[in-house]
């Protein structure tokens, strides 16, 4: 019998749910919150069994307002998909703020001489083409991320400041476009080496093709997305339908890409278009997409604000679904609160849940009214010596020998469902990329998401408010399924 | 000063006269009012707590930054060396 915990369920807002009836959509139920939380009142001190889930109610603060109930960690996922909306919040206990003093692990860093720093080469392929605008990475002790870093030039060429022959523990280069990015150990790094990368082949199955490339073109048809990043496009591949730049002392217009590419590489994941002799397309090419840039020209941060307006904006512009490939740092309550409105308003949000490879999964996908999206990968839709190849983690899943836990995904109990996210292949601004992580696992099951939903015709009649967005959150979860990982990774599992 | 989110939680778009008001207290600079529902505002947190007692319908909230998820590898402290 698994550790059990308590928690606090809550309604969607407040510690009371407004009365709103149980609801039959399509032959499918939805228990309101409202009837949810009265039922488990007189429950006080019994077990409440259901097929997927077994709680004991401890306490009530009023007949349809908090429960604190005690539950095994591993229901959370089944009750989020049960009853989408309410809020599951772990009984935690504060203690005193004692200021001590503790021993911080110090580095002490000793001045070595060196003439000069040492030069490489990095071009793509056979016909060497520079690979211009690479991040390159060596670490000379990667358990303390000490080494040195630095960009190629439009030829491909780089100085590390390292010592030429210096026995690099690992090496990462991360090309901005056209070819994988590449990993490898234990080099001995030299002046004058030229290092080649595996250029991308848009033949190739990667790991969302590998799932996705039965479906026909039409999926998503008439389900608008709303991609709020670091700007999309433009792209020949991409249809951005609008959007807007809500980053304060920009153009409200300049929705497109901020120059990082990580926004244009998540819409082409949702909704890249097919063309003739190339097998990168979106999950769900017919959904309409919108950008809301909320990161700066040249910043890899986003204020709150940027990021509520946008979330504000985008409700307004009847957006569906939200992508945010975004997250870290504590709580932030006015992104909790334009989450909450979105929600009300019948717009769901499908976050990331991170690439710490911690527990818990990082802050806005554990808001509970947020669906969160871990990543896994699949051995075989990547080469080897690649940074895809190094984010092969575990656990791997039952269902499929090949399929793997990515090492660098968060997870908890909070895990919703997970994705493809290992090795992508997608647009990028001037071509096509690979990136790894949870920011591409979520536009996967975005695109899923929206194949699904744009095939019932009950949500097309339905008043945007609470019930529409708790109709779609159970019915994309309804579409999972379990790969064996375990709740903690992958929630529901898979929508493949 | 920190920049502050204030949000209208009443009906409706944010009212004109109470944008006014905020505009016009001490120390009070509005960095952006294009959101129909929200200001951001460069204040100091006394008087923006001042402000609040008399706007019921408004709530504010620090101005934070959130990052993109980024997997990438990234150098944490330089190797030993020096005059390169």
């Amino acid at each position: 019998m698994p550790s059990e915990q308590q928690y606090i369920l809550l309604p969607t807002r407040g510690m009371q749910a407004p009365f709103a009836a149980a609801a039959a959509v399509g032959g499918k139920a939805i228990n309101s919150i409202h009837s949810f939380l009265t039922q488990l009142h007189p429950a006080i001190g019994a077990t409440t069994v259901t097929p997927n889930i077994s709680l004991r109610v401890l306490d009530s603060i009023h007949e349809n307002g908090a429960k604190l109930v005690q539950m095994a960690p591993e229901y959370v996922s089944a009750l989020r998909a049960a009853q989408p909306g309410l809020r599951l919040v772990p009984v935690v206990y504060y203690r005193p703020a004692v200021a001590r003093y503790k021993i911080e692990s110090g580095m002490t860093v000793k001045s070595v001489s060196v003439s000069t720093g040492v030069k490489l080469k990095v071009v793509i392929g056979k016909t060497a083409q520079p690979a211009a605008g690479a991040s390159v990475v060596a670490f000379t002790d990667f358990e303390q991320r000490v080494g040195a870093e630095a960009t190629t030039d439009a030829k491909g060429n780089v100085t590390l400041a390292l010592a030429s022959g210096k026995k690099v523990e690992r090496l990462y280069i991360y090309p901005k476009l056209a070819a994988w990015g590449y990993a490898d150990k234990n080099v001995s790094i030299k002046n004058g080496m030229t290092i080649a990368l595996v250029p991308i082949d848009l033949q190739y199955q990667d790991v969302v093709r590998y799932f996705y490339d039965r479906f026909h073109d039409d999926g998503g048809a008439g389900i608008k997305v709303g991609v709020i990043d670091t700007g999309s496009g433009p792209h020949p591949d991409l249809n951005i339908a609008g959007g807007a730049n809500t980053v304060v002392g920009e153009k409200p217009a300049d929705y497109g890409d901020n120059g990082e590419g990580h926004g244009t590489h998540v819409a082409g994941i949702i909704a890249a278009q097919h063309r003739p002799n190339r097998r990168i397309r979106g999950v769900a090419p017919s959904a309409e997409l919108r950008s809301y840039r909320v990161f700066a020209k040249g910043s890899d941060k986003a204020s709150n604000y940027s990021i509520a307006k946008a979330i504000d904006r985008a409700v307004q512009d009847g957006c569906d679904i939200l992508n945010m490939s975004l997250g870290g740092g504590p709580v932030d309550e006015a992104t909790k609160d334009a989450i909450s409105e979105a929600y009300n308003q019948g717009t769901i949000s499908i976050c990331a849940a991170g690439n710490d490879a911690a527990n818990p999964i990082s802050f806005p996908s554990s808001d509970s009214l947020a669906v969160a999206v871990t990543a896994i990968g699949r051995v075989g839709t990547f080469p080897g010596h690649t940074t895809s190849a190094e984010a092969v983690g575990k656990p791997k899943a039952t269902t499929d020998p090949k399929l793997f836990f990515a090492n660098f995904s968060n997870y908890g109990v909070d895990v919703d469902l997970t994705g493809p996210g290992v090795g992508v292949i997608s647009t990028v601004p001037g071509g096509f990329g690979v990136m790894d992580g949870t920011s591409m696992a979520c536009p996967a099951v975005v695109g899923m998401a929206a194949r699904i939903l744009a095939d019932s015709t009950l949500l097309k009649g339905m008043k945007r408010d609470q019930l529409r967005a708790q109709y779609m959150v159970q019915t994309v979860l309804a579409g999972a399924k379990k790969l064996g990982l375990g709740a903690t990774y992958e929630g529901q599992g898979a929508l493949l | 000063m920190p920049n502050f989110i204030l949000k209208f939680r009443g009906e409706g778009p944010k009212p004109a006269d109470a944008v006014e008001r905020i505009r016009s207290a001490p120390l009070f600079r509005i960095l952006d009012e294009s959101s129909p529902r929200m200001l951001l505002v460069d204040a100091p947190e006394e008087n923006l707590q001042q402000v609040l007692e008399s706007l019921p319908d408004w709530k504010a909230y620090p101005e934070q930054t959130i990052s993109l998820e980024d997997p990438r590898h990234q150098i944490k402290a330089a190797s030993k060396r020096a005059k390169v």
